[in-house]
């Protein structure tokens, strides 16, 4: 009698772990019955004495070690003498009665789920040298399919894990089609584009004017002729569709006030930029035909490039001849009498106020950016900045003060075309008020859509 | 366990560096003139090495791609086109009549690299748009980013907190900025918005202005001292 009390004959055999698509009422499969026969210990009440044989005469490959551990059970140990010993398993051999040399030997028998063991190395002593790999496969000569199977196996091992039927959720896009982001830049794009090429809604509104353009007139319009006026010329062609608007004006005017315009750059398209504005302000002022030879003026505009970005700036503060003497063919026999800052970015005309107006003590006029304005309103208020023209609204007004000036040879570029990019940025802002409001109609609907 | 190196000070250096600022604060805030021949000295030889520094960075740029063409790297075509098109750029600079200033100069300037960089910045506008859009809402967070478009979700959250304040600043100043509309605004908003830039705005960017200065002082003065 087993220590349970219960006969033998009464015990109940231990359920094997059904699986998900048997049922009580479904037989139970045959290899529970396999399993037990196979590893008789696995059964509940089993004694030694039930094996038939002691473990050591067990023939199953993988089998026992007859030195179990301290308490008794026995410890199921991979014991192969020869590593290249190809397990004699009836169940390993197929239709044809060879074994499968690529299938390695089975450790554990009758479990359910278990793959099956493919060898994929050899257990090498030290004195065997490794079988190159055409020995392998002669000996599984004949049966491609499986070594295929081997070789993807391997190949499995070494390559990197690839995501495979996980393709990418595409972004969400919204089912109002009104909300779609790119009907909005096309929006933007046709009501700014517009008016310029076609000449939409012709606007009578003016642009509002800001405090330092009326300032930056009047000192401009004081110089007396051959003055040398001081230009640092901070933008470059990526900022030029604002700035070149800007600036032509006021060299417009310092080129009508006969001023010998002398510049310093520290970007290296600066110099160019300044050619090609200066340039065409000539032309339309030559084509114009409005100008005696008197009133020509004869001093060249020569823009130097100054590489070292701010640090370079306080050279042209305290030794304005060796800061241009390797650019300019006639150097102004005089001090500056006005700087003029034509600037992109506030940091720019921010780092000239450092570095030279504070040494020079020079009046300073800024030609700026729009967005730049805010930044440099203190400077103004402080008088640091004599003069503010900022965007194009400050362009549009300074131009207006050139036109209906008592100089006759100052006009040069017409106050219409100027009205007409008034036009166009009555539209363009019209269009970011419909970008802001949509924006917030999308919000308020997303959210109610979601409750 | 990781050993992070200790930087050591070269004290070499920070001698160096500080002689210049004293010669400078010297020349610059005690108005010595007996320094200006020196600081003017220095002026020059930092013009001279950020030359050196740029002509060092282009003739990188040839090499790597040089390097790139030469090993059959991908898109090794992109890279000999930039070398061909500098190469034969600074040759004609070099060597063609007028030098920088001749006519092909002024041609490749005025036809591919002026309006090249601004259609590169036009694409600003775009961007701020779709900002604009996305970001100037009254209200807190929106879990769902609409109109096709995916954000990094805090982000947004942090963004649309401030929403509405910026908002309000944004319609304000763009209603008073569209020529159409500014027109038909009364006095009195106009006045106020005129206020609000002189008086709240001015301040908080003499603050920022001033603040920032100080701050870039006392980290000049660290560097100075500590050496790091």
């Amino acid at each position: 009698m087993p220590e349970s009390g219960v006969p033998e004959s009464d015990a109940p055999t231990p359920a094997a772990p059904r699986a998900d698509h048997e049922t009580d009422d479904e037989p139970r499969a045959s290899t529970r019955t396999d399993a037990f026969d196979a590893q008789p210990w696995l059964d509940y009440g089993f004694e030694e004495g039930d094996f038939g044989g002691s473990f050591e005469d067990d023939p199953t490959p993988g089998g026992f070690d007859a030195d179990s551990d301290a308490d008794g059970w026995p410890s199921v140990t991979p014991g192969f003498d020869e590593p290249d010993a190809v397990p004699d398993d009836a169940s390993d051999a197929d239709e044809r009665g060879t074994v499968d040399p690529t299938r390695g030997p089975r450790l554990v028998t009758g479990i359910q789920g278990l793959l099956d063991p493919i060898r994929i190395s050899r257990r090498l002593e030290e004195t065997q040298t490794p079988d190159p790999p055409s020995r392998a496969v002669g000996s599984a000569a004949g049966d491609g399919a499986r070594l295929e199977k081997l070789r993807r196996f391997r190949n499995l091992l070494y390559e990197d894990p690839r995501l495979t039927g996980n393709r990418r959720r595409r972004p969400h896009v919204s089912t109002r089609a009104f909300l779609y982001i790119p009907w909005i830049f096309l929006l933007v794009a046709v009501l700014t584009i517009g008016p310029l090429v076609l000449g939409w809604g012709e606007a009578e509104n003016l642009p509002p004017e800001w405090p330092g353009v009326a300032e930056a007139f009047a000192l401009v319009d004081g110089l007396s002729p051959d003055a040398v006026v001081l230009v640092y010329w901070a933008y470059d062609p990526a900022t030029a569709g604002e700035l070149d608007l800007a600036a032509r004006p006021m060299l417009q005017h310092l080129l009508a006030r006969r001023a010998q315009v002398v510049g310093v750059s520290t970007l290296p398209a600066g110099p160019a930029s300044a050619r090609r504005v200066v340039g065409t302000v000539r032309q339309t002022r030559d084509a114009a035909g409005m100008f005696s030879e008197a009133s020509r003026n004869p001093w060249p505009v020569q823009v130097a490039f100054l590489p070292g970005g701010a640090s370079a700036l306080p050279l042209a503060a305290t030794d304005l001849d060796r800061a241009l003497g390797f650019v300019a063919d006639d150097l102004p026999a005089r001090a500056p009498v006005l700087s003029v800052i034509l600037a992109a970015r506030a940091e720019d005309a921010q780092q000239w106020l450092e570095q030279v107006q504070t040494r020079t003590g020079v009046p300073t006029v800024a030609v700026v950016s729009a967005g730049a304005d805010p930044t440099l309103r203190p400077y103004l208020d402080s008088g640091q900045l004599r003069g503010l023209v900022s965007g194009f609204d400050g362009a549009f007004h300074y131009q207006a003060r050139l036109d209906g000036g008592d100089d006759p040879t100052a006009t040069g570029i017409s106050t219409a075309t100027l009205r007409q990019h008034v036009n166009a940025q009555n539209w363009a802002h019209l269009a970011i008020l419909a970008v802001l409001i949509l924006g917030n109609l999308a919000a308020i609907l997303g959210r109610a859509g979601q409750r | 366990m990781s050993t992070v190196p200790v930087p050591r000070t070269n004290y070499l250096i920070l001698t160096i560096v500080v002689v210049c600022v004293l010669l400078i604060a010297g020349e610059r805030l005690l108005a010595l003139p007996v320094l200006r021949s020196l600081t003017n000295g220095l002026w020059q030889w930092v013009i001279i090495l950020a030359a050196c520094a740029m002509l060092l960075g282009v003739f990188n740029v040839l090499v790597v791609h040089a390097r790139r063409v030469l090993a059959g790297s991908r898109s090794w075509a992109n890279s000999l086109i930039l070398v061909a098109t500098a190469l034969a750029v600074f040759v004609m600079g070099s060597i063609g009549p007028g030098g920088s200033r001749g006519a092909f100069a002024e041609w490749i300037f005025g036809a591919i690299l002026a309006p090249g960089m601004a259609t590169l910045f036009a694409l600003l506008a775009f961007f701020m748009v779709a900002a604009a859009y996305r970001y100037l809402r009254i209200g807190g967070l929106s879990s769902a980013p609409l109109g096709g478009a995916t954000g990094a979700t805090a982000i947004q959250a942090s963004a649309t907190q401030g929403g509405g304040w910026m908002l309000s600043g944004a319609l304000l100043f763009l209603l008073l900025q569209t020529p159409m509309l500014n027109a038909i605004l009364p006095p009195a908003v106009v006045g106020f918005a005129g206020w609000v830039l002189d008086v709240p705005a001015m301040a908080t960017l003499r603050g920022v202005l001033l603040g920032g200065s100080i701050a870039l002082l006392l980290m000049g003065i660290r560097l100075v001292v500590r050496g790091n």
